[in-house]
């Protein structure tokens, strides 16, 4: 399922300083890339990915590298990851699921050649340069590129207000610290009913 | 811009073995092994492993239906 832009307000400030971001991406080279380890997805090459944050850590080597986009990143509420994702001409992403972690993933089209595409549910879209996406990884979700340029996307994990999740009670959609104490105390009450 | 082309046909999944899964498992130390290079600290080091391991076990948790996660849509 995809989610409106609007509705995140910070994918505003993300489209209107995208240039920014492509002008950094441009400044990297290719051994600064890395290829995503889940490689039986995508055939063993072609989908290679920049970190910048990893879930909350900063990536501080390669914020240097980007500093305008690390503080664009810094203004998003409750950013999880974010990085850069490419994915070479004849690339396929095999249909998967994200890990169930409470976040929405938004991606900021950089360099979007023609014939690329992402298929979220039963709903396929096109990036377009210098806009946003948001969708919900926990769906079977697939991407392809056909083309004969790569593809390059700004990749990133946020944690939604509460309530946004549409099939997630609010009092649910808090931080996976919170999540732990519940489990903890779940635990201690199965334990005490055993 | 030109309309969503259809997704290309699925390839046909791996064969399931422990051999498979342990080559998988590998990749993913391969790639944190890398990506902790560019940390830039100890410090950063630790608090990544940290995350990680706390993310590992919340994981674990929510897949035994130990810890409550959100009920996947599927179509």
């Amino acid at each position: 399922m995809f989610y409106e832009s609007a509705r995140f307000p910070f994918t505003a400030q993300l489209e209107a300083h995208w240039e920014t971001v492509l002008t950094e991406l441009q400044t990297l080279r290719d051994e600064n890339f890395i290829p995503w380890p889940e490689k039986y997805l995508y055939n063993d090459k072609g989908w290679e990915t920049f970190g910048l944050y990893a879930f909350g850590v900063k990536i501080r080597r390669n914020c240097d590298l980007c500093p305008g986009t690390t503080a664009l990143l810094e203004q998003i509420p409750n950013l999880v990851s974010a990085g850069f994702s490419s994915l070479a001409p004849g690339t396929h992403i095999q249909p998967h699921t994200g890990y169930d972690d409470g976040v929405l993933r938004c991606h900021l089209g950089l360099i979007i050649p023609e014939d690329c595409a992402i298929r979220v549910g039963s709903e396929t879209r096109v990036w377009a340069p210098g806009k946003t996406m948001v969708f919900d990884d926990t769906e079977e979700h697939e991407a392809w590129n056909r083309s004969d340029r790569t593809r390059v996307v700004l990749l990133l994990d946020f944690t939604p207000e509460a309530g946004v999740l549409d099939d997630l009670p609010p009092e649910q959609a808090d931080a996976p610290v919170s999540l732990l104490h519940r489990a903890g105390r779940r635990l201690k009450s199965l334990l005490k009913g055993a | 811009m030109a309309p969503p082309s259809t997704p290309p046909k699925p390839a046909i999944p791996e064969r399931w073995s422990l051999r498979v899964e342990i080559d998988r498992g590998l990749e993913w130390v391969r790639y944190i092994w890398r990506t902790l290079g560019r940390l830039g600290g100890p410090l950063d080091i630790l608090l990544a492993l940290v995350t990680l391991t706390r993310l590992l076990i919340r994981r674990t948790l929510v897949q035994w239906g130990l810890a409550p996660g959100r009920q996947r849509r599927r179509r």
